[in-house]
């Protein structure tokens, strides 16, 4: 019996490829043979961590399974049922289309095709996994009536020891306040409320305080321009958006970031708010989508966009020490439901009673 | 867990902005106007689909020769001996085409390098200047919604000084 993972694109630092990778390497620690396939395989990966979907699939039969993860529109939706196999799959979520439209046409209707690519498979799959709560309640309303299991994202802590970007740290050690977001520049991540919120925050609490979005803007110039211009219309300094940059320069942002907001509106399960947890930097999160279910009791949740309000937060969640202690005990508690050798455990369970379950 | 109310807290901050008539009116994100759409279809130079290419071919560049051979044993043995056979002369071609790819790839990213680096330097041109009227038409209408909200605090301050001075008399 093989287990092929099979995936449109293994990216090289996003959460799905990051996912796919340690899943492949939890499986081998398991025992069982296991192999990546994918359509586009980032140069940036070592050499032979997947195969190029492009030149074959392996021959498979019933005995084999498939691993299949989704999280956009591919015609490889529409492929998988040609496969004479066992098939799993993992919900990593697709963002609404509507979030993309006016900036970005073939992102708004790649969405689209991958909520029917999606409906599509809501009968052709034996077992799901979703990242989060909120992930399974999507694949429900899809149609898929099989049995979906919750695991959340593979996370492989040991790489977060790594050593920063010591440069970026004596940058920006000084005495002004770092207020961090971590995740690609895009419109359903509502960067802009951030940005109004810091607008506030800077104006009337805090001249010394700094912004950083750490993120790349690939396929989304347009809404990163229009950022830019909202920054600039608001007369706001000391707002830093890094673009895509080097692993240990991620690591060193979080490093010098005293508070993590998140103002998204649309996350599957939100790795960097795990990320926050593991380097004790206090988030204060939009309550939407996932978010709520991935910081489970860590961090703050607000249901409040409104820039004085979420400003005026902020502030209490700096300025109050044990409101702070509190956050982060929370948040280091929530962290250990996310150990790797818990969730590979998880999955390593879940695996076996599907196999077990649905035996060729 | 540490129990933290998060509903008092926001009440809280909801008094304070109410007690200090603090307003958080500022600009729209929805007053941003949209960039002009990208297209991809007309012969005029587009530096995003030149920079999109340039990913896509440092990333895809290189080719693998070997694919993996797939059929009865039978065929896979053939395919494999004819694999071997013409091996002397697929891969010095291979090598050649991944070395043109790879320095297609370098030069197609230097040019993108070149142009992000004189669209630097260029500073004073036509779209910049409009940008700037852009620019500044926006932070002068962010300027007019700070000032109806330093005027409604004002308010707030006047009317809580009448009312101390109310209880002073």
């Amino acid at each position: 019996m093989r287990i092929i993972q099979f995936l449109p694109t293994l990216a090289f630092g996003d959460a799905v490829g990051n996912d796919t990778i340690a899943l492949g390497r939890a499986m081998t620690e398991l025992g069982y043979e296991t192999r990546i396939y994918a359509e586009a395989v980032d140069q940036r990966l070592p050499k032979g961590t997947a195969s190029d979907l492009c030149a074959g699939m392996p021959e498979l039969d019933a005995n084999d399974v498939i691993l299949y993860h989704m999280s956009t529109g591919s015609k490889l939706n529409y492929e998988l049922e040609k496969y004479p196999c066992r098939k799993m799959m993992i919900y990593h979520n697709i963002t609404p289309p509507h979030f993309f439209h006016g900036y970005n046409a073939q992102a708004e209707s790649n969405a689209q095709y991958g909520l029917d690519g999606l409906k599509h498979l809501s009968d052709k799959i034996d077992f799901c996994f979703a990242d989060s709560d909120f992930n399974k309640a999507d694949l429900l309303r899809a149609g898929f009536t099989c049995p979906i299991a919750v695991r959340p994202i593979l996370i492989p802590f040991s790489d977060y020891e790594k050593k920063p970007d010591s440069g970026i740290i004596k940058k920006y050690s000084d005495d002004y306040t770092n207020l961090l977001f971590v995740g690609r520049i895009a419109p359903n991540k509502k960067q802009q409320n951030i940005i109004s919120a810091f607008a506030f925050y800077k104006k009337h609490i805090n001249p010394k305080s700094r912004l950083i979005f750490v993120g790349n803007w690939g396929g989304m110039e347009k809404y990163h321009d229009r950022l830019v211009k909202y920054v600039q219309a608001l007369e706001l300094d000391d707002v830093i958006f890094t673009g895509h940059i080097r692993f240990p320069e991620i690591l060193a942002y979080y490093h010098i970031a005293d508070l993590f907001l998140c103002m998204s509106e649309h996350e599957g399960f939100c790795v960097p708010l795990v990320e926050s947890m593991f380097f004790q930097v206090p988030v204060i999160a939009y309550k939407s989508c996932a978010v709520p279910w991935t910081l489970g009791g860590g961090g703050i949740v607000t249901d409040s966009a409104d820039p004085a309000e979420v400003a005026l937060l902020m502030n209490k969640v700096l300025t109050d020490t044990q409101l702070r202690t509190n956050i982060i005990s929370n948040q280091n508690e929530r962290l250990q439901d996310f150990q790797y050798e818990k969730i590979k455990a998880l999955f390593a369970g879940q695996l076996a009673q599907f196999l077990q379950e649905k035996s060729p | 867990m540490q129990s933290i109310n998060t509903e008092e807290i926001m009440s809280q901050i909801r008094a304070e902005i109410k007690e200090k008539g603090l307003d958080s009116s500022m600009l729209s994100f929805e007053e941003i106007p949209f960039s002009p759409e990208v297209s991809h279809a007309d012969n005029t130079f587009q530096p995003v689909s030149l920079r999109q290419s340039a990913e896509y071919l440092s990333i895809r560049s290189q080719i693998e020769p070997y694919k993996p051979i797939e059929g009865n044993f039978l065929v896979v043995f053939i395919k494999k001996v004819i694999r071997k056979l013409v091996k002397f002369y697929i891969m010095p071609i291979m090598t050649e085409q991944n070395a043109l790819n790879l320095h297609t790839a370098n030069a197609i990213q230097q040019v993108n390098n070149y142009l992000t680096d004189r669209a630097e330097t260029d500073k004073i041109d036509i779209p910049s200047l409009v940008s700037r009227i852009e620019e500044l038409e926006l932070r002068q209408a962010s300027n007019k919604q700070e000032m109806n909200a330093l005027r409604s605090q004002i308010k707030a301050l006047q009317a809580e000084n009448q009312k101390l001075r109310g209880m002073h008399s």
